[in-house]
């Protein structure tokens, strides 16, 4: 046996089948070789378009836009999902036949759909091509149930503008909508994809840096019917920032709702700040309509809607002032020390200048009355007095100092100037020469000035608050989605009016009489407890062809404006409102019930004032005045 | 007993212990480069976990080596046993992972104890084979104790269920009782129990084993189901082409196509990456270390070496080949990790502690004592 034994313990048999095994090894190793040569080498382009083909692709995820706020933290604009049938070229077999069923299945137009495709044809055939955009969920258990025979279709879902109040403050948040091929041109929008959605107006148009989101991407895998059987995220969408508005949520449903019907603007303004709480013009829209590109016909609606839903009247409008210019003159005919508060002038139902005559709005006035009287009883012919007696560059120099004539500077956009006429202006503008006459409709807010509302309540404010002209603004505060404040808004001061703070406390005492006083014209915005001050004022669009008492015969495109501005309460005022009432001929006192609903609901807000109790047995229990007359004053 | 005494550290084969470290290293930046998409920063937690798994294993390597290998032989029973134990531990109350309850949890870490069967089992069967004085040829009653202990645990593991290891303990077995020799006529018998055997071990497959390799026979009847790996795997490599799409650029890893791309399919991810020149280095390096072992086993004089020497290296050699094998369809599906390049603690330290045998084996190779 020993014989068998080779090196000492090892036999030679098993140092045999040791080499066999390497050997072994080594043509395992060769097969191994010549299966990779296969694969990798004679089959390799073959699997690289295989693994290529495994149909992965990126397919940008939009970023939801952040959310705007009231100074509360409520939403006023947010997010949501929408679900869109999107198309996959690459996937498709018979185009024809496939969108043929879906136009059937979807009730769709079958051109409609095949345009949209071929408007897409440059694309990528991998990229997806959305059909139909925001579909209803019938329309997609339709869809899903009938997926099998629609390889090549698939559901996409994007984020979209959502607005839980619909139509409220439509134009100061703006509208989004898909970016324009002009608009990828310019220079400020170089960070964008055809694909995105920017804002177009408004809110969403100023802060549209902040708050548009950053897209992802995503790589998604398709089996071979087109169907995404997984994805990877490679960058997920960051939101955008949340922005924080001054907005105040009740008080800008509360204006809207008082406004519904009407067509015009409302601010509601802090007079120590700028801050501005409610803003909202109307007739307004929804901007929901625009998010996803809007619809020839809605579009069309609302452009030939001669009441302009798009407009914000607030900051875009400019109007004769009316009435509430008034202030302005009393201001400047005490600086210029024309009168004196308390001097008496007779004020009859008209006054000559020359071969002019110039009425007073009521024919019935007949009596000497003091500057306080004229303000709070809205006296024209006192006014023409000291229109007489001004210089029109005077006048203009004092409603520049109000801020009149020039953006406010609010961060929105679009806001416009208005116009105060000083001699050189109005001759290089229209061209003609200044006649005295025109003065006295200047002083009275009637003749070539014209002021936004957003002007008017600035200055109203400045009054308000002893001469302090504020920037209005929306913005209270913009937070990253990781809780850092990227912006914040601070009030800016843009000047100390340069009028006496005594002659700003007369105007200031004009204005409370005005609707404190039962011969004040804005008695109807009277708050029981709060000494609420403010103007009426009631601009003509065209002079005074038609029968100021027979409105109904007037059209309503020519019917008077009517304006309130007012602040409360009088000694450290909290709130300034301004409400334009276009073509509602003689409702200032109206504009004021407005106004001061309004008001009455902030300063309830801040515990400031306390609605009385109504006895409903007993009719004396509300105030002696009601609440929603229409007077004529 | 000395450390690394000088005659020893001559003999240390710096050839294995080097390949073991290039491989080791590649197999890290594959790791990295196939996880790509999970990076959180410049670190990704897999390979960190890697890096730290291969310190410890190289320190065992150190430990193992500085124990005679005899000595080792001489406590086998005890290894053997204490694993045995562990294996039906986890049968009996063991972490379901995958469906399968092969892991014993230790708080932060778990391993499996049927991957550590692989090296109890050579030591156990070594050290019968060999209390035997100078015995050549096993006839087939000789063989029942040896059969036992080789399919005593083999059954058990694929009960767990993990077919992979339970393989590689079986031809493990197999491969040290026939290097130690069989007698003709129990070849012939065993060969006979295998044929009848077959249906039976079939029938008691589970359902996804069965169908592994069903489908391995026909991998395009179910692309999207268990036939989906083996095209996949196939996709991955072919698509590497010559020179391979480039560094964390593995489509079908990084796309989540492949499954277990980081531990049983990582040939394919690395093929996808570096082509068919890196998978040849690759396979390369592990021909260089398993020949090198070869040698090793060769050269050995006593038995006890030979054996244990050929075992160690028997796994090393199963783990390449069928790995491989089946991640470019030459081999149905099954659990067996490619030495040094899956990510996993446990293979890692199995087969480190494989080297170190060879290690062990070539230092002490001169060494000669009666048993």
């Amino acid at each position: 046996m020993s014989s068998l034994y080779n090196e000492g313990g090892i036999l030679k048999g098993q140092k045999n089948r040791i080499n066999l095994l390497a050997i072994i090894f080594t043509l395992l190793t060769f097969i191994l070789i010549v299966r990779l040569v296969y694969l990798q080498v004679i089959k390799g382009d073959y699997y690289y378009k295989l693994a290529e083909n495994n149909a992965t692709r990126v397919i940008y995820l939009t970023a939801p836009r952040g959310n705007i706020l009231s100074s509360g933290g409520k939403i006023f604009v947010d997010d949501e999902s929408s679900f869109n049938i999107a198309i996959t070229l690459a996937h498709i077999k018979d185009l024809k036949t496939e969108l043929v069923f879906l136009a059937r299945l979807m009730h769709e137009n079958y051109n409609k759909l095949l345009k949209t495709v071929e408007k897409e044809k440059f694309l990528p055939t991998y990229e997806p091509i959305i059909l139909m955009r925001n579909i209803s969920v019938k329309e997609l258990s339709r869809f899903e149930v009938n997926k099998i025979f629609l390889p090549g279709f698939f559901i996409a879902k994007i984020p979209i503008r959502h607005y839980p109040y619909k139509k409220i403050g439509a134009q100061v948040f703006g509208y989004v909508g898909p970016v324009s091929s002009f608009q990828l041109k310019e220079k400020k929008y170089d960070y964008l994809n055809s694909s995105d959605i920017i804002g177009e107006t408004g809110i969403e148009y100023y802060y549209q840096k902040y708050l548009r989101g950053k897209d992802g991407g995503e790589r998604v895998v398709v089996n071979s019917r087109g169907e995404p059987i997984g994805k990877i995220i490679i960058k997920k969408p960051v939101m955008g920032a949340n922005l924080y508005t001054t907005l105040d949520l009740p008080l800008e449903r509360l204006a809207y709702k008082l406004m519904k019907t009407r067509e015009g603007a409302v601010i509601a303004m802090n007079p120590n700040n700028g801050k501005i709480l409610a803003m909202v013009s109307t007739p307004s829209f929804n901007p929901f309509y625009f998010s996803e590109g809007i619809s020839q016909k809605r579009w069309d609606k609302i452009i030939k809607n001669d009441q302009h839903p798009l407009e914000n009247k607030a900051i875009q409008n400019a109007l004769a002032p009316g009435s509430t210019f008034k202030v302005v003159g009393a201001l400047a005919a005490l600086s210029l020390h024309l009168i004196t508060p308390k001097e008496k002038i007779y004020s009859g139902s008209s006054f000559k200048l020359g071969n002019a005559v110039f009425y007073n709005w009521n024919p019935n006035q007949n009596s000497k009355v003091n500057l306080y009287r004229a303000i709070a009883e809205s006296v024209d012919t006192y006014f023409y007095h000291l229109g007489a007696k001004m210089r029109i560059d005077k006048l203009a120099s004092y409603a520049f100092k109000l801020g009149f004539g020039k953006k406010t500077g609010i961060d929105l956009p679009g806001e416009i100037p208005g116009f105060i006429p000083t001699r050189q202006l109005v001759y290089k503008i229209y061209h003609s020469h200044w006649y005295k006459g025109s003065t006295l409709s200047a002083i009275i807010g009637q003749s070539y000035d014209i002021v936004t509302p957003i002007q008017l309540i600035t200055a109203y404010s400045a009054i308000a608050n002893g001469g302090n002209l504020y920037r209005p603004y929306l913005l209270k505060k913009i937070v990253s989605q990781k809780g850092k404040v990227l912006k914040k808004m601070a009030p800016e001061l843009v000047k100390h009016v340069s009028i006496k703070k005594s002659y700003l406390r007369v105007v200031k005492k004009g204005l409370c009489d005005a609707v404190n006083k039962n011969y004040g014209t804005a008695v109807n915005g009277r708050i029981n407890g709060v000494t609420f001050c403010g103007k009426t004022g009631t601009a003509q669009i065209i002079s005074k062809t038609y029968s100021i008492y027979d409105i109904k015969k007037i059209p309503r495109k020519y019917r008077d404006n009517a304006w309130f501005v007012g602040f409360a309460p009088l000694k450290n005022p909290q709130i300034a409102v301004v409400v334009l009432d276009m073509h509602a001929s003689f409702m200032g006192a109206n504009a004021a019930v407005i106004a001061k609903e309004i008001v009455e609901k902030y300063l309830e807000q801040k515990g400031l004032w306390k609605p009385p109790v109504r006895r409903k047995v007993n009719g004396k229990g509300k105030s002696g005045m009601p609440s929603f007359i229409y007077t004529n004053f | 007993m000395r450390i690394l005494d000088n005659e020893y550290a001559k003999n240390f084969d710096f050839v294995i212990f080097f390949t073991v470290i290039i491989i080791s290293i590649i197999g890290i930046i594959n790791l990295y480069g196939s996880l790509s998409v999970n990076h959180q920063g410049l670190f990704d937690p897999y390979a960190i976990k890697q890096i730290i798994w291969f310190i410890v294993a190289f320190l065992l390597v150190f430990a193992i080596i500085s124990i005679d290998y005899n000595t080792l032989i001489e406590i086998a029973y005890y290894i053997y046993g204490f694993i045995f134990i562990l294996i039906i531990a986890v049968l009996l109350k063991g972490r379901i992972t995958h469906g399968a309850s092969r892991w014993i949890s230790l708080g932060a870490f778990s391993f499996q104890p049927s991957e550590f069967m692989k090296i109890g089992l050579i030591f156990a069967l070594v050290k019968y084979l060999t209390s035997y004085k100078n015995k050549n040829f096993y006839s087939i009653k000789e063989l029942i104790i040896p059969l036992i202990i080789i399919l005593l645990p083999a059954l058990l593991i694929a009960k767990e269920p993990d077919l992979g290891t339970a393989l590689i303990v079986f031809f493990a077995g197999i491969i040290i009782i026939y290097l130690a020799g069989i007698k003709r006529s129990a070849i012939l018998i065993l060969t006979g129990i295998a044929l009848f055997l077959g249906p039976v071990l079939w029938l008691d497959l589970k359902l996804y084993q069965r169908n592994r390799i069903l489908i391995f026979l026909h991998p395009a009847k179910d692309y999207l189901g268990a036939g989906y790996n083996i095209i996949q795997s196939e996709i991955a490599v072919g698509a590497g082409r010559l020179f391979g799409n480039g560094f964390s650029n593995g489509s079908q890893s990084t796309l989540n196509f492949l499954p277990a791309k980081h531990t049983d399919f990582v040939f394919s991810t690395f093929s996808q990456q570096f082509g068919f020149f890196g998978g040849l280095i690759l396979i390369a390096l592990y021909f260089v270390l398993i020949i090198r072992g070869f040698e090793i086993v060769y050269q050995t004089k006593k038995m006890q070496g030979f054996l244990l020497g050929a075992g160690a290296l028997s796994i090393l050699a199963l783990h390449t080949i069928i790995n491989i094998y089946m991640t470019v369809g030459l081999l149905p599906v099954v659990g067996v990790p490619l030495p040094f390049f899956s990510y996993g603690g446990t293979s890692i330290i199995v087969d480190m502690s494989a080297v170190a045998i060879l290690l062990n084996i070539k230092m002490r190779r001169y060494k000669f004592q009666s048993p």
